[in-house]
């Protein structure tokens, strides 16, 4: 009874503890699992000894009868798991590089053991060498509405290899560090036919899933050491004995990681009421306004066209060079950037990093899908994002690299990895993940889904896209939206706002290029201008002409045709611009479902040029080449190029002949 | 010889590109979709761009060092200028040991590179200040800017050793120009000191005129490639000089 007692207590301190508000006001999300850990990390041995009590809400109504953990870190326990068998590395030469998560104990609210009925098991690849997900049958069944509530105590090896998470000499990037449920799914969620648990294995080509949890962390760290992490700072306590403990409180966000390291500088910056801390090394002293320039842009401009940035904190961390593995990598509220000391102002990879890690927060942080089974549609939609914003604050064309020689527009570098990929129809987007063929991962995850968006937006317009993404958010922030779900939200609000302009949804789209293979390019095959003779004499009688040919007089007549044609399989609405040699432009539509298309135009004036898609909006377009013609070549731009790589060279030969 | 293979690549390049608009990006600076729409035929440029180039430097090395030759040759006291047999004869008595030479003095170059600037700043490299170009405006790289005088003029006082002398052994005449100018550092070093300064000024003011120039127009361009040939022919003016002034330093000192 006594013990029955206690639990209750400790049950009813940890839950009130997990509704308090102290983040953010009002809770943001279901808070289906919560977790409390105290984490000790030991320097030498390279270890994090944690102490954790978490909590899973069965908040389906199915009777479950067990728990799902991720322990992400074992995939660097050796050569055979599942991450280094599809990436064909390995973690390090020795044990000591090698990073792995065991559970000392671990027992139900009631005390039951639970270890006994843990299990490893591989629902993806059967492989029996992989231990990345747990699974415990629980003694009883959770029934609908039950809270299971786990108490642990475990210990991560950080691997040497630092592959997000690991550390190097004193420098800690502690990720996927504890065993972490996976997430229940009941029937109907993210069109799942039957409920379960989606609970992947860790692999080489993939991301994470996770619900919006509460997080209160303590981690004990030897004095000297910086700590950075995805919560707030709550308070920092020296225990005398050369160590401190920081107590953090995170909530509604989906994963928890944490950084500790005696070298960072830390500054700190404000956002409206958020306050942004960065952690760097001095050597990145100089980057450190254009971090803070970048994530406010970021801030700014997803606040204005997809919604509010909830948190009040924002932690982000640029790696020192020995710890780069670790960057480039998001939690929510904390993400780590990349750079490299001395990178000149005109490269702006550096913002590119931090902007695109900053979005996160929404796509994949807020907006929670699953990572491992749809990719796209966190890194796809971040990295349109991510485009828009540099290339709006950095200079149109020049988002990428901003020099006089040389300007690249973020969206360009993007689709130009996609138009220049052999396998860009190998797979479709509705594959998972690790199943990519062919190295194809990046490109389909980032490269393709955010052309396509590009080339959305240049179809309905880009304030019709942030219409349709400030509803995304309304409708699924602090949820698991689908790549459906997110179609859906197309489909509701374009009719929306424009009626049947687009059809009665945007399945036509969606289905060609994102579940398709089909690739985009449109063409001008030829322009004839036929000269017909004068005007005097002439007569139209059924839309023929009728001429008396007097080829003397200057007001002949000229019947011209432009002649286009579609090559891809993909079938889009393209705009056609036609200009005539009096100045005059014609804009036509073309809706591209027709293999060829021909213009016809009869009148006193030639046709000097004709563009599809004059505007380069269409990015799946594998060919701008072909977009255009023009009846007198302009070679000056290829003569000015080659003048300043002739002047360049012989500017180079110059200093190597002394 | 630039031009004869950048000619061809240009009209190369407008073949992939036909009668394209796309040629309005180039102008604007989106290099990089028309590269990524050029498909093979940009590999096919660029591979030959590598290939090309790389004949030119090595003909240009052998043309520099022929020439090299005959301008030495030709500044000396005892020559009559304007003789171009004399400008021929010692471009080609002196041609295999001024390669040599030549060959020894990038050698060193390279090896004195690494050592004064490459190593520190791999060690440094965790502590390069915030400045973002700390590496080239660092210490090391200062103290090679002041050597790089030092290098030349033991090159040229080799090379006019060489000249006026019977023997053509490289070696020996290195090992010449090494002694002649560590006889008379300070005089030689702050005599070549002006021409190093018009360098650093012409390298300047041809970079940035090759840089920020954006002709629009047909004469635009062709006004470029001529100030390109100026620029060119400016730089063999300001090389002749300062054989020249090592010339006169060793006839007056040796």
């Amino acid at each position: 009874m006594k013990h029955l007692l206690f639990t209750l207590i400790l049950l009813f301190l940890y839950i009130s503890d997990a509704i308090t508000q102290i983040v953010v006001p009002v809770p943001l999300s279901a808070r289906l699992t919560g977790y409390k850990i105290d984490a000790v990390l030991d320097p030498d041995e390279k270890i994090v000894k944690g102490k954790m009590e978490a909590f899973w809400v069965n908040n389906s109504s199915d009777i479950v009868p067990d728990i799902r953990l991720h322990m992400y870190l074992n995939a660097f326990n050796s050569n055979k798991t599942t991450f280094f068998k599809e990436s064909g590395g390995t973690p390090g030469s020795g044990r000591k590089d090698f990073g792995w998560i065991r559970i000392r104990s671990l027992k139900e609210s009631n005390g039951t053991n639970l270890v006994p009925s843990m299990k490893f098991i591989s629902p993806d690849d059967g492989n029996p060498d992989d231990k990345t997900v747990l699974q415990v049958i629980l003694p009883k069944p959770a029934l609908p509405g039950d809270t299971v509530f786990i108490f642990s105590e475990f210990e991560s090896k950080l691997p040497s290899r630092i592959i997000r998470t690991g550390y190097a000499d004193d420098f800690f990037f502690v990720g996927q560090w504890f065993p972490k449920f996976g997430v229940y799914e009941s029937a109907g969620m993210r069109n799942r036919l039957t409920g379960g648990w989606n609970c992947h294995q860790f692999h080489a080509n993939s991301e994470f899933y996770a619900n919006h949890s509460v997080y209160d962390v303590t981690i004990t760290v030897p004095t000297g050491f910086v700590v950075g992490s995805g919560g707030m700072t709550l308070s920092e306590k020296d225990n005398g004995d050369s160590t401190k403990t920081v107590t953090i409180r995170a909530e509604d966000i989906v994963d928890f990681a944490w950084t500790a390291w005696p070298g960072y500088n830390v500054y700190t910056d404000r956002w409206r009421n958020v306050n942004i801390i960065l952690l760097c090394p001095p050597e990145k002293k100089g980057l450190v306004q254009r971090h803070f320039v970048a994530v406010k842009n970021a801030l700014e401009y997803l606040d204005a066209n997809v919604g509010p940035y909830p948190w009040p904190h924002l932690t982000f961390v640029d790696p020192p060079v020995k710890g780069l593995g670790a960057g480039g990598m998001e939690y929510t509220t904390l993400f780590t950037t990349a750079s490299v000391p001395g990178v000149p102002e005109y490269m702006l990879s550096p913002e590119s990093v931090t902007v695109h890690e900053f979005g996160h927060a929404y796509f994949m942080g807020i907006l929670a899908s699953n990572e491992f089974e749809e990719p796209w549609l966190d890194e796809g939609v971040n990295s349109y994002w991510e485009q828009r914003i540099m290339d709006h604050y950095y200079g149109n064309g020049a988002g990428a690299i901003n020099h006089p020689l040389l300007k690249v527009s973020d969206r360009s570098t993007a689709r130009s990895d996609y138009v220049t990929s052999p396998s860009k129809q190998a797979v479709t987007n509705a594959e998972y993940s690790w199943n990519y063929p062919h190295g194809t991962y990046t490109i389909m995850s980032y490269r393709k889904p955010a052309a396509m968006l590009h080339t959305l937006a240049g179809i309905i317009g880009e304030e019709t896209m942030n219409e349709v993404f400030r509803e995304y958010y309304r409708k699924w922030a602090f949820k698991h939206p689908s790549g459906k779900d997110f179609i859906e939200v197309f489909n509701t609000t374009v009719p929306r706002l424009h009626g049947q302009k687009y059809g009665t949804d945007l399945n036509w789209f969606f289905d060609q290029t994102l579940y398709g293979t089909g690739i985009c390019d449109y063409k001008v095959i030829n322009i004839i201008n036929r000269k017909i003779g004068s005007m005097e004499g002439a007569a139209s009688i059924d839309d023929s002409i009728e001429v008396f040919k007097n080829d003397t007089k200057d007001d002949s007549l000229y019947s011209s045709v432009v002649q286009l044609q579609r090559d891809g399989e993909l079938m889009l609405p393209v705009e056609i611009l036609v200009r005539f040699d009096n100045g005059e432009e014609v804009t036509e539509q073309w809706d591209g479902k027709t293999r060829v298309k021909d213009l016809k135009y009869t009148g006193t004036h030639k046709i000097e040029w004709v563009k599809i898609d004059p505007e380069y909006k269409n990015m799946m377009d594998i060919n701008y080449i072909n977009n255009s013609m023009i009846i007198d070549t302009d070679e000056k731009p290829v003569r000015i190029l080659f003048n300043k790589l002739v002047s360049i060279m012989m500017l180079f030969l110059n200093f190597l002949f002394v | 010889m630039i031009l004869l293979f950048a000619v061809p690549l240009e009209s190369a390049v407008k073949n992939i590109l036909g009668s394209s608009m796309i040629t309005e990006k180039i102008s604007e600076g989106f290099l990089l979709d028309v590269i990524s729409n050029s498909g093979a035929g940009f590999d096919v440029v660029f591979s030959s761009f590598i290939a090309g180039f790389s004949i030119v430097i090595l003909l240009g090395i052998l043309m520099n060092n022929y020439f090299a030759g005959g301008l030495f040759g030709s500044v000396r006291s005892a020559s009559r200028p304007g003789k171009s047999s004399v400008f021929f004869g010692n471009a080609g008595s002196n041609f295999w040991s001024f390669l040599l030479i030549y060959i020894m003095f990038f050698v060193a170059f390279f090896i004195l590179a690494s050592l004064i600037i490459g190593i520190p700043a791999v060690i440094n490299w965790e502590s390069i200040s915030e400045n973002p170009l700390g590496i080239i405006y660092g210490w090391p790289v200062i103290a090679f800017l002041f050597l790089i005088p030092v290098l030349t003029l033991i090159l040229d006082y080799s090379r006019a050793w060489q000249v006026s002398s019977d023997s053509k052994n490289a070696f020996k005449a290195t090992g010449n120009g090494i002694k002649l100018l560590f006889k008379r550092f300070f005089p030689s070093y702050f005599a070549i000191l002006p021409v190093f300064i018009i360098y650093v000024l012409y390298a300047l003011f041809a970079a940035t005129v090759i840089i920020y120039s954006k002709p629009t127009n047909g004469s635009g361009i062709f006004l470029l490639f001529v100030l390109g040939q100026i620029l060119a022919i400016l730089k063999i003016f300001i090389r002749s000089w300062r054989y020249g002034v090592v010339t006169n330093l060793y006839e007056t000192y040796y």
